[in-house]
């Protein structure tokens, strides 16, 4: 299991270097420049950003060896990221990016969590009910309601939802980011749509455990149907359930972004839009790798609980 | 001796998008108390349905649809999900065919072996460990208590039956069915399976129906042979009886088609034909008629009941009285 997972963190080590050096070129390959959009356009002092002091631009200068060979300006990047000393970004010189991202990271990830969240605690029930009924027209009613959250894009239905919740109920605030009820709508925004796909998952893959020999063995000993799902399908059912978390996650990391954007969240999202719209480098690098950072550990995360549930793979596939 | 268990005039059927099959067309059998009756018959004969219905462990589209199945003096068809719940796996344990798909994968095979024992709260969850080890022991399987915490996928097929027949004992039943359970191991392990089933109901006070397509296993450990064809019982007799005179041209070209050991070699006589499709209405006659050696006008328009034709002996079959007399 140890070897497994150090040898997975090998791999995920490999996969960042490669990633951020595709994003440098990507990046330097998009025409513009920070200065060229947002100072040369403008001028420094017209669009406010009397704060470029020849210090400031002097510590750039040196940072990320501007000037020099693309390899020793890459370096300045990496090097950067390496020692998780961030510094600042091209828009707001004055604050280090450290604190961009203290601020934004953990509303994106919240959204994100709590979405996957509550679309798992949506799917399983859904699931388990309809494999339970199967066949009968309590299992094809929810399995139409999820094939109706399927064919829904979360940025459809979030306009469905800011009509019903905040136009017409008044309930919830359409837009802005003060307190709790700024999550709900987002939130089941990107949740119900997911919850679609995972409750057919879910109903699927019991289904064809309950199918099985074994679930008859658990009768046949006296177990009854609520012993065969708890006891023992469910948990079959739910390994290959997890298996697609990961890629959701991916999408939901995704889908923030654009939800974000609507609502006008403060999440990285937006700082990264922002960052990317007028080619603030260090931003782009930074939050790109933690993108992919968090992806990368949430599927580590996903084969772990993996392994733990299914023993064939704990004890032979990891440890090879 | 008392009958623990009898099956009368027992009818299922199973409904599918081709139509209604009629895998059960009145069987009749009992089991005496302490006693191991076999029941033998080609694949598609009704057996395993019939025993399945015994446990109520039917599919979803299966229907009894006439008949009764006591079981120590209560009829099991007409129970309640409830009722039916508490004496499965209790007084009626089932052994299935492979020991593979009936074990779940992902839990440890000590778990599942103790699970009667929690399912029908016979004692504490420590105590139900305790137990599931030494029935483990019982049933051969060494060093017990390592393998009480090891996964199906780190058995043998053969150590993993013996497993679930812990399973199925360890509730003390006074029913124990095995369905054709040594069909998917290896031969050398099979007799040893066997010979573990046959110790175990002799060192307990049990009564066992052990299903299966090959007649010398059933000859080996069983008291009567009830052969079922097309979902009837076409003949049934003691053991012994049944392989001095059996009397069913089915249940002779059975025996014919069984490779054997001790005997010179000869041809094996296939019996020629197939099996009676069930679906839709029956024919008249005998189901056996077609593929019959010693057909006769009678047997195509009119079906021979099951009648006595010797002690503990019975035969459906018209021919049958002349049969013995020339054999």
């Amino acid at each position: 299991m140890l070897v497994y997972v150090i040898r997975r963190v090998g791999y995920m080590i490999v996969a960042l270097l490669a990633l951020t050096l595709i994003t440098f070129f990507l990046m330097k390959q998009a025409p513009g420049s920070f200065l060229t959009i947002n100072i040369m356009q403008s001028g420094l002092q017209t669009s406010g950003h009397s704060s470029y002091s020849m210090d400031v631009l002097q510590e750039w200068s040196e940072r990320y060896h501007i000037g020099e060979p693309w390899y020793m300006e890459y370096w300045g990047y990496l090097k950067g990221i390496l020692t998780w000393d961030f510094g600042t970004s091209f828009q707001y010189p004055n604050t280090p990016i450290m604190s961009l991202l203290v601020k934004a990271f953990p509303i994106s990830l919240g959204i994100a969590l709590s979405s996957i969240i509550l679309g798992l605690l949506i799917s399983i029930p859904v699931g388990i009910f309809a494999a339970m009924r199967r066949n009968t027209w309590a299992d094809s009613g929810a399995m139409f309601f999820s094939m109706l959250g399927t064919s829904i894009p979360a940025y459809i239905l979030a306009v469905f939802l800011i009509m019903v919740f905040s136009l017409y109920l008044h309930w919830l605030p359409s837009m802005g980011w003060r307190d709790l009820k700024n999550y709900v709508i987002p939130v089941l925004a990107l949740a119900l749509p997911m919850t679609g796909s995972m409750s057919r998952y879910m109903r699927t893959s019991l289904v064809e455990n309950l199918n099985k020999d074994y679930a008859t063995t658990v009768i046949a000993k006296g177990g009854s149907k609520r012993d065969v799902i708890y006891r023992h399908v469910l948990r079959n059912s739910l390994i290959p359930l997890i298996t697609i978390i990961g890629p959701h996650l991916a999408g939901m990391l995704m889908g923030t972004v654009m939800i974000e954007f609507m609502f006008g969240i403060p999440g990285m999202g937006q700082l990264f839009n922002n960052a990317a719209g007028s080619r603030d480098y260090p931003l782009i690098m930074v939050s790109t790798f933690l993108y992919t950072l968090v992806i990368m550990v949430m599927n580590l995360l996903v084969d772990i609980i993996y392994g733990l549930l299914d023993p064939r793979i704990r004890r032979s596939g990891m440890s090879d | 001796m008392a009958d623990l268990l009898t099956v009368q005039d027992l009818w299922i059927e199973f409904t599918s998008k081709r139509g209604t099959v009629k895998a059960v067309n009145g069987v009749d059998f009992s089991l005496r108390k302490g006693k191991t009756t076999g029941i033998v018959g080609e694949s598609g004969s009704g057996k395993s349905v019939t025993v399945k219905s015994i446990a109520g462990l039917l599919a979803r589209n299966a229907k009894v649809t006439g008949g009764s199945i006591d079981f120590e003096g209560c009829n099991l068809l007409s129970l309640k999900e409830k009722q039916i719940q508490a004496i499965r796996g209790n007084k009626i344990s089932m052994v299935f065919q492979d020991p593979n798909s009936f074990m779940n994968p992902t839990i440890s095979v000590g778990k599942q072996v103790m699970e009667p024992l929690l399912f029908h709260s016979v004692c504490s969850r420590k105590e139900a460990k305790e137990r599931a080890i030494d029935m483990l022991a019982q049933v051969g399987i060494p060093s017990p208590a390592v393998r009480f915490n090891e996964y199906p996928f780190e058995y043998s097929g053969g150590m993993l039956q013996r497993a679930l027949i812990a399973m199925a004992l360890i509730n003390d039943p006074t029913l124990l069915i095995a369905d054709e359970p040594t069909t998917a191991l290896d031969v050398t392990v099979q007799a040893q399976i066997l010979f573990l089933l046959k110790k175990m109901k002799e060192t307990r006070d049990m009564s066992m129906i052990l299903v299966t397509h090959d007649l010398i296993v059933a000859a080996q450990i069983c008291d009567e042979i009830v052969v079922m064809y097309g979902g009837m019982v076409v003949e049934r007799a003691e053991t012994q009886t049944f392989l001095k005179r059996r009397a069913h041209p089915y249940s002779i070209g059975l025996l014919a088609s069984t490779p054997r050991v001790d005997a010179s070699i000869e041809r094996l006589k296939p019996i020629e034909g197939s099996p009676p499709d069930l679906r839709g209405a029956l024919p008249q006659g005998c189901l056996f008629a077609p593929r019959c050696p010693y057909r006769t006008e009678r047997c195509t328009a009119e079906r021979p009941p099951l009648q006595q034709i010797g002690p503990n002996h019975q035969v459906a079959c018209w021919q049958a009285e002349s049969e013995v007399a020339v054999s």
